[in-house]
């Protein structure tokens, strides 16, 4: 269901570099497929703690960095953390990079999903949200499917229509809710980041 | 579209006159309405002769081309009406006469309405009662200075019936004093026959407007009308918003007479209005026109629709079929062709018009008299829409009528908004809302050419609202409907509707110009990052591994190393940290002389304390510095720099309790010194905290948590002043402040006075709450500690502001060399008294978003003159400082023509240089926030996430190399005398660089033709010597001897 969204047409630019194959820094979420868990999108929290969410939006981004022929580094771009792997398979964030912890290698399986295995661990990521009983080496390794940002298939006038056209409540008495909530803080764009 | 008003910088449009230049105007008003009467009529010719139908209506959305925000045919436009203009306002009978059964008026559906359907309503007692007060309504159109006034005669008031037999005499006193009363004032009377309120006889005897035979009854009891009335009337509106008279009368049930769900009786009805329209324009046409000279129209009423996606066909179609269903059900017959839209002649249900019939109805209206109020727009339910989007954009719907009905004179009939019935006098947001709807008007006339003559503002008083009842208010005067005298005061709408009528619109206030100038020479022209991440390690193994490899020996493609080779290494560099080479290039590109970035304590100092300093990370930091510095850029360092999702302090500070722990305070202490004494010989401008005064928001479990916090930031931010200024200025000559978030505020209704006295109290407690301790008095500012003592002695808060000891008070007092603000917006300011345990609640604000501005997509307004004003405001309270400002920016969605960027830039900077040359302020630096931008989130950078330059980059770096906005023919900019004055070598070598080039050229040639010569000449000489030894033989003897 939510790749639902995706059934836009892209345009009829190379598909290669549309996909972003000639760049570095690929922007996709990570929809997760099974078999332990399925159906949402994973993300890295500011705690360092990896977790899924079943909607695509700016807390679960992901930036994919290529680092070596078919490797990569996954850096979740809202909470600033890298993709890990601990020594007994565990995956976690870590705000600073780490080769050796932060390194994935990205396979394909025969049906088409993308699996990460760890170049030093030699394990493939497991993504279990609850705890796991039994030792992760022995257990199938995790699918996912790569889903591109939302921003590559629409253009700039699009973007620009959406955001200003402002919501109208007609209903109220204040339509375009001028008036801001009395709990509304002073915000300000250097502190909010 | 029409470019030629460029939009200058906006001042405030709060002006208020004296009361003797009132009394002057009323008096220039009044010879103006004489003017303005004249003036109208003689702008008239007769639409009918020239009547044609477009139909063209649906490419209003068809526009591909996509108008940017900045473009000034979509900012708020400051101008003028034309000066024939018409400003009035309306009421409808029923609404505000009262007196429902005295002095001889008969019953009307509304009557019975209210009675069957609205029963919370007592229709005896509740009332505006303008048949009683006619005097007060007079002094109320006095205090506006219209110039024409819209009301509705009530039909059962004049014949109680409905027929047209004796005339009730005493409801024809009513109007002809009123009539009189009009006239006598300069006032233009425009009477609406019908609006709503029909004689219930009619309703009972022939079934209302399903019965056909109400249009010749109608056409009765307008010829009564125009006999008894028509010699003072010069503008009759037959009927009032015919679709809700049909479609909410007989198809919704919401209006009177409530029958529901009968299709057929609401196109019958539709059908029988536009008949009776008609017949009354052909009798007037025919038999009054000719000596009475008036004008004849109908108000027809709607919404406005969007489209989701302007380049889906069917969603245009849809929308194009929403307007015919309702402005079309009865503009297409009257205004176009005759005929119904033919959208609606697809449904079974809609009467036939004959083609005598359609000739009879074409044309029938001198003018367009359009409504565009709630009661098109609410019960939001009832709206005709096909899953596209509601908007309020009457500027649109004005060019819709104008490509659709072939660019008709338009009268704007009925127009406003609503406020909830506990409002009174203070209805700020019917300003907004007024200010909105009316500039739109403004802009369809000047950029769109539309021919709009007058404007009605709704309603003059609070009065019966239809199916609201009494439960919302659209008066411009309020009246309490359970008192006796039935006072009508002024609400603030009434005084800005008061004010743009006295200006003819929205004359441009600005007390300065837009000027040409120049920020001097050591002007700081900088560029402000957030914290800037550091890179642990420069990002290539050639530092570190020694070995050699060879690539691909044997076929399998990968690296093999070569034993018993060891290649020199090199020590890395600081152009090595490939982030610091993006970076440079961008700074570089900007042509910036300064930058400003933070510090990551958390990276330096992990545990928080000494024990554990990464030097790599300063070294990176370091290389930062002395890169810039190498292109001529100069750094501004910001220590702390938290932010909301990321406070940024060291772990363990952060589990003790953040800035709520005092031994945060030494841990800062420590990393400032740490940061001085690696940093300081380089970095000369320090800021020490980043907007505490948003950090301390952080703190919000209560009140008193936020004050402690702030108190303790202000206490660490002094220690380290105190540091800087024993131990550290005498040998590095620096200077440290701290940089506040000071956002201007405005009240949001000029017209209370509460909110004056709220903007400034939002100062107090968000600018001055940091920069009374630190720059003047060493103790919070007088004005917040009394009014959170007063709401503490009325029990509306518990805050208690921290004392400052008289150690404390000595401590900060004077600990800033420089004044560093962060500036962005201007807020409008309600005042709102609030009583929650937070410390936002204690300034009693409530923010509004004044939706006519140009906004950010994250809605930050582009109010530039704010900056000014704000500037202004520190110079007073704070005296002559030394002032920088930290940051200044707006987002923009565009990855690369930022428009609302440059536009922001453009005008912020012109309000900084009139502050600087008007009002002297000593403006040192203006640092653009920011550098670059981080994905999915607002868009501030100048560059992208991957480093691309958006076109500001250019704009800002134009300005900087103008060091501002000079004029076209001034002296050369900053730079070349210094260059002349310093280098005189460099000049000689610049004039001789050809010559200097050729001679090296020469020399160099001349060099290797001697260097050949020697080299043949040594060889030769060898070569003989070879030979000669070759000729000489051997002697016999020698040989034997061998042998």
């Amino acid at each position: 269901r939510p790749l639902a969204q995706q059934s836009q047409s892209v345009s009829d630019e190379d598909p290669l570099f549309l996909y972003g194959w000639g760049k570095i820094t690929r922007l996709q979420y990570l929809y997760s497929a099974g078999p332990y868990v399925s159906n949402c999108f994973l993300r890295i929290r500011s705690d360092g703690s990896v977790d899924c969410e079943e909607d695509q939006n700016e807390r679960n981004l992901l930036e994919f960095r290529a680092v070596a022929l078919k490797t990569i580094a996954i850096k979740d771009v809202s909470s600033v953390r890298y993709l890990c792997m601990s020594a007994d398979g565990k995956i976690y964030g870590l705000i600073r990079y780490s080769e050796e912890d932060c390194t994935f290698r990205e396979e394909m399986d025969c049906l088409g999903y993308n699996q990460y295995r760890s170049m030093k661990h030699h394990l493939h990521i497991i993504f279990i949200q609850a705890k796991p009983r039994e030792q992760l080496q022995d257990q199938k390794p995790s699918n996912f499917i790569p889903v591109f940002h939302r921003s590559f298939f629409e253009t700039g006038d699009q973007l620009r229509s959406k955001m200003f056209s402002l919501p109208l409540e007609s209903d109220s008495m204040d339509p375009f809710r001028m008036v801001e909530d009395v709990d509304h803080l002073v915000k300000s764009p250097s502190f909010q980041k | 579209m029409k470019t030629g008003c460029a939009a200058g910088s906006p001042g405030n449009e709060w002006i208020f006159f004296s009361s003797d230049e009132r009394n002057t105007r009323s008096r220039k008003t009044m010879s103006n309405r004489a003017l303005q009467r004249s003036a109208v009529l003689s702008a008239f010719v007769l639409l009918r002769a020239v009547t044609g139908f477009s139909g063209d209506g649906k490419a209003i959305w068809d526009k591909k081309q996509y108008v940017s925000p900045v473009n000034p045919s979509q900012l708020f436009l400051y101008d003028t009406f034309p000066k024939n203009f018409s400003w009035g306002v309306g009421t409808g009978a029923f609404q505000v006469e009262g007196s429902w059964k005295t002095d001889g008026r008969g019953p009307s559906i509304w009557d019975r309405y209210v009675y069957s359907h609205l029963r919370g309503v007592n229709g005896t007692d509740r009332s505006t009662d303008s048949y009683i007060f006619l005097e007060k309504d007079l002094l109320a159109l006095d205090f506006l200075g219209v110039s024409f006034y819209q009301f509705s005669i009530s039909w059962p008031r004049l014949f109680p019936n409905g027929t047209v037999a004796a005339v009730n005499a005493q409801g024809l006193r009513y109007y002809r004093a009123l009539l009189d009363s009009l006239v006598l004032r300069n006032i233009e009377p425009i009477v609406t026959l019908y609006h709503w309120d029909l004689p219930l006889t009619l309703q009972e005897e022939y079934g209302g407007w399903k019965n056909a035979t109400m249009i010749d009854l109608f056409n009765d009891y307008a010829t009564y009308c125009f006999q008894t009335f028509g010699d003072r009337v010069k503008y009759w509106i037959t009927i009032h918003n015919p679709y809700l008279v049909a479609w909410h009368g007989f198809g919704t049930g919401m209006h009177a007479p409530g029958e529901k769900g009968n299709l057929t009786a609401v196109y019958t009805v539709g059908h029988n209005l536009i008949k009776a329209h008609s017949k009354v324009w052909h009798n007037y046409d025919k038999n009054f026109r000719p000596h009475q000279k008036g004008w004849l129209s109908i108000t027809l009423g709607s919404h406005w629709i969007e489209p989701n996606r302007t380049d889906n066909m069917e969603d245009v179609i849809n929308c194009q079929h929403s307007m015919s269903s309702v402005l079309g059900w009865f503009a297409n017959p009257i205004h176009g062709d005759g005929d119904y839209p033919e959208f609606m002649k697809t449904g079974a249900m809609i009467p036939e018009f004959s083609e005598a019939e359609k000739e009879e109805v074409r044309g029938t209206a001198d003018f367009f008299a359009f409504s565009f109020g709630p009661n098109n727009f609410r019960p939001s339910n009832t709206v005709v829409k096909m899953g596209q989007n509601v908007s309020l954009n009457l500027r649109q719907v004005l060019n819709w009528i104008k490509l659709e009905y072939d660019d008709p004179q338009i009268l704007i009939s009925e127009n406003g908004w609503f406020t909830d019935s506990y409002i009174k006098t203070e209805d700020t947001t019917a300003i907004y809302m007024m200010k909105n709807f009316l500039n739109q008007v403004l802009q369809a006339i000047k950029f769109d050419e539309i021919r709009v003559f007058g404007y009605t503002a709704w309603t003059l008083l609070d009065g019966f609202e239809w199916q609201d009842a009494y439960t919302t208010r659209r008066g411009l005067f309020y009246v309490d409907f359970n008192s006796e005298q039935k006072e009508r005061k002024p609400k603030s709408s009434a005084h800005y509707y008061k004010q743009i009528i006295q200006d003819n619109g929205f004359p441009l206030k600005e007390s300065t110009p837009d000027m040409k100038g120049r920020f001097p020479c050591d002007f700081s022209w900088g560029v402000t990052e957030s914290v800037l991440k550091p890179e642990f390690t420069v990002s290539s193994p050639q530092f570190t591994d020694p070995h050699l490899y060879v690539w691909n020996v044997t076929g399998n493609r990968l690296l093999y190393r070569v034993e018993g080779v060891r290649l020199k290494t090199r020590p890395s560099q600081c152009t090595d940290y490939v982030s610091i080479k993006k970076r440079v290039e961008m700074l570089a590109k900007m042509k910036v002389t300064h930058y400003q970035f933070a510090l990551d304590w958390t990276s330096i100092l992990p545990t928080g304390n000494l024990s554990k300093v990464n030097r790599q990370v300063l070294r990176y930091y370091r290389c930062v510095v002395s890169e810039g510095l190498k292109l001529g850029v100069f750094p501004m360092v910001t220590l702390y720099h938290p932010t909301h999702s990321h406070l940024g302090l060291p772990l363990p500070l952060l589990s003790s309790g953040g800035w709520l722990n005092m031994n945060t305070a030494k841990a800062f202490q420590d990393y400032a010194e740490l940061c001085f004494r690696e940093l300081g010989d380089l970095v000369k401008l320090w800021i020490t905290i980043n907007e505490p005064n948003r950090l301390s928001d952080m703190y919000n479990r209560t009140s008193n948590d936020t004050y402690r916090a702030a108190h303790n930031l202000m206490i660490a931010h002094a220690q380290v002043w105190h540091l800087y200024d024993r131990q550290y200025r005498p040998v590095q000559h620096g200077a440290v402040s701290l940089s506040l978030h000071c956002d201007w505020a405005e009240p949001a209704n000029p017209f209370v006075d509460s909110h004056w006295k709220a903007a400034e109290r939002f100062l107090q407690f968000e600018i001055a709450w940091f920069a009374d301790p630190l720059f003047k008095t060493g103790d919070y500012p007088s004005v917040m500690k009394e009014y959170i003592a007063s709401k503490n002695q009325r029990g509306l808060s518990s805050s208690v502001l921290p004392r400052f000891t008289a150690k404390e008070s000595r401590l900060v007092k004077g600990t800033v060399d420089f004044y560093a603000l962060n500036h962005f917006t201007t807020r409008f300011v309600i005042h709102k008294q609030l009583n929650t345990n937070r410390s936002v609640a204690d300034r009693d604000v409530q923010f509004l978003q004044d939706i006519t501005r140009l906004s950010s997509p994250s809605r930050l307004a582009v109010t530039p003159w704010g900056v000014r004003k704000l500037l202004a405001w520190i110079r007073r309270n704070y005296r002559d400082r030394d002032i920088y400002i930290t940051a200044n920016g707006i987002d923009d969605l565009a990855l690369e023509d930022d428009q609302i960027r440059k536009y922001y830039l453009e005008k912020y900077v012109q309000e900084a240089l009139k502050a600087y040359l008007i009002d002297k302020v000593k403006i040192k630096g203006y640092y653009a926030f920011k550098l670059t931008e981080e994905k999915s989130k607002p868009r501030f950078g100048f560059f992208t996430s991957d480093f691309r330059a958006k076109s500001s980059v250019q704009f800002y770096s134009k300005l900087i190399s103008s060091s501002g906005l000079p004029a076209e023919n001034r002296s050369p900019a900053c730079g070349q005398p210094a260059e002349d004055t310093d280098c005189t070598i460099c000049s000689f070598l610049v004039e001789k660089k050809p010559l200097i080039f050729f001679g090296c050229c020469f020399i160099s040639t001349l060099a290797v033709l001697l260097s050949i010569t020697v080299f043949h000449h040594q060889k030769r000489r060898k070569f003989q010597k070879a030979r000669n030894l070759q000729n000489i033989p051997l002697k016999k003897g020698h040989s034997r001897v061998f042998s």
